[in-house]
């Protein structure tokens, strides 16, 4: 990868949610939230926004052993924040969480490539300003994907997390 | 009378059955967009009556023939009542791909990673005999991707505390993949779901591999040889039957000792 912050960078996006059966295609789903990864040159951007809580009529739809993960879904969510934030190879974490066969889906949208504005670029990949319009970049996805996934269930209470590597 | 430990849902017991008299599928499955990521580039696939399954290619990109190991692997899983999910075999014909199906378990599933956060000391308790029998089959077939792999053991989220389910998935790993020169002599894996593997329950272990050893040699071979050759060539056909059947030799030494030792 070329060090230098003229080139673009990769803006990618999971929905997450509950799949409430997944023998099935018919099968429905509840919102969770939205994690997103923004890579520029060196320098990597993780964000999250997940609903605060469950509807009680939701919750209960989830079968008994996964009910406490979605209790505080912020809480489940983070751990996997955590687990690509962690990793060595943290594009290739980002990638995986989609390849578990379990009810928690990552639901890959469309990846962006977005070049830093030439007022960004004069500064470098170690600078302030690169790290907060990378900052920017992620939680705007993150707020125009989540209000798009969440606004057919009226409910937009939500917690954030967002971390830029240094 | 054989130890079972597949909690399937009749649905899915139904259809272990229908796909181990049909290996192949017939042209009824769309794969969908939804794609799982990662090396082996699976994606959910629909059948035309709305069942669900994971599409993986049959044969990687290296070469090994994956499909032929997974249909293996459930086919004698389904024999040994241990907790594969069924699997089949299939051509998209408008590409031209082949594919593994492993039908999704259960409706609602937790990764071993994920469940952690909510199994009690009881239900972990209560998990010992059916990783057991996962920890014996595994040892048998050779397999070297679930020594502790959050994400290839799955957890039914509508277990009951007292007689937890689960399912193994994913043996692309196994048999020929480790047998590229010679079939080791049969061991017990090393590392496992258990915090130790010392905590096998030792009468399950013997029982798991009494029922290993009565599949029969000419079952072995009906299997692999049902396997059509696009998904797995003669060659390693042999390879598998013989490797098979000398690992169940080794086996039959193991449950031996056991038997003494448990006495």
């Amino acid at each position: 990868m070329r060090n230098d912050s003229s080139q673009a960078g990769a803006l990618r996006s999971y929905l997450v949610r509950y799949c409430l059966d997944l023998t099935s295609s018919q099968c429905d789903y509840i919102p969770i939230g939205v994690i997103a990864a923004f890579r520029v040159g060196p320098r990597f951007a993780l964000g999250l926004r997940v609903r605060s809580q469950l509807p009680a009529q939701d919750l209960q739809k989830i079968a008994k052993l996964a009910q406490p993960l979605f209790s505080r879904p912020f809480a489940t969510l983070k751990i996997e924040f955590e687990k690509v934030w962690e990793a060595p190879k943290p594009d290739m974490a980002f990638s995986e969480l989609s390849r578990v066969g379990s009810s928690l889906q990552f639901d890959s949208l469309q990846s962006s490539e977005i070049r830093p504005p030439s007022s960004v670029r004069e500064f470098g990949h170690d600078s302030n300003q690169l790290k907060g319009w990378m900052r920017e970049e992620v939680q705007s996805c993150l707020q125009e994907r989540f209000d798009s996934f969440c606004s057919n269930i009226g409910d937009d209470a939500s917690e954030d997390f967002a971390r830029l590597a240094a | 009378m054989m130890l079972n430990f597949r909690k399937f849902r009749p649905q899915e017991d139904i259809l272990a059955q229908e796909w181990s008299s049909q290996f192949v599928a017939p042209a009824v499955w769309q794969l969908t967009e939804e794609r799982l990521n990662g090396e082996a580039q699976s994606r959910w696939a629909v059948r035309n009556d709305g069942v669900r399954a994971v599409a993986k290619p049959a044969v990687s990109a290296s070469g090994e023939v994956r499909g032929a190991h997974a249909k293996n692997t459930a086919e004698h899983a389904l024999r040994c009542g241990v907790p594969v999910p069924p699997v089949q075999l299939w051509t998209d014909n408008s590409a031209g791909q082949r594919y593994s199906l492993s039908a999704a378990a259960f409706p609602q599933s937790l990764t071993w990673a994920q469940a952690q956060q909510s199994m009690t000391p009881e239900f972990r308790k209560n998990l010992i005999p059916v990783l057991t029998s996962g920890y014996v089959f595994h040892s048998w077939i050779d397999d070297r991707d679930h020594g502790g792999h959050p994400e290839n053991l799955l957890i039914s989220a509508d277990s009951s505390e007292t007689d937890p389910a689960i399912a193994i998935i994913d043996h692309a790993f196994s048999l020929t993949h480790g047998w590229k020169s010679g079939v080791p002599a049969f061991s017990l894996l090393n590392a496992y779901y258990l915090s130790s593997v010392a905590d096998c329950a030792v009468d399950v272990m013997i029982a798991v591999m009494s029922q290993i050893e009565a599949i029969d040699e000419g079952t072995i071979f009906r299997i692999v040889n049902r396997i059509p050759t696009d998904y797995l060539d003669d060659s390693l056909k042999s390879l598998i039957i013989n490797g098979l059947q000398f690992r169940t030799q080794g086996l039959k030494d193991a449950v031996s000792f056991l038997k003494g030792e448990s006495r």
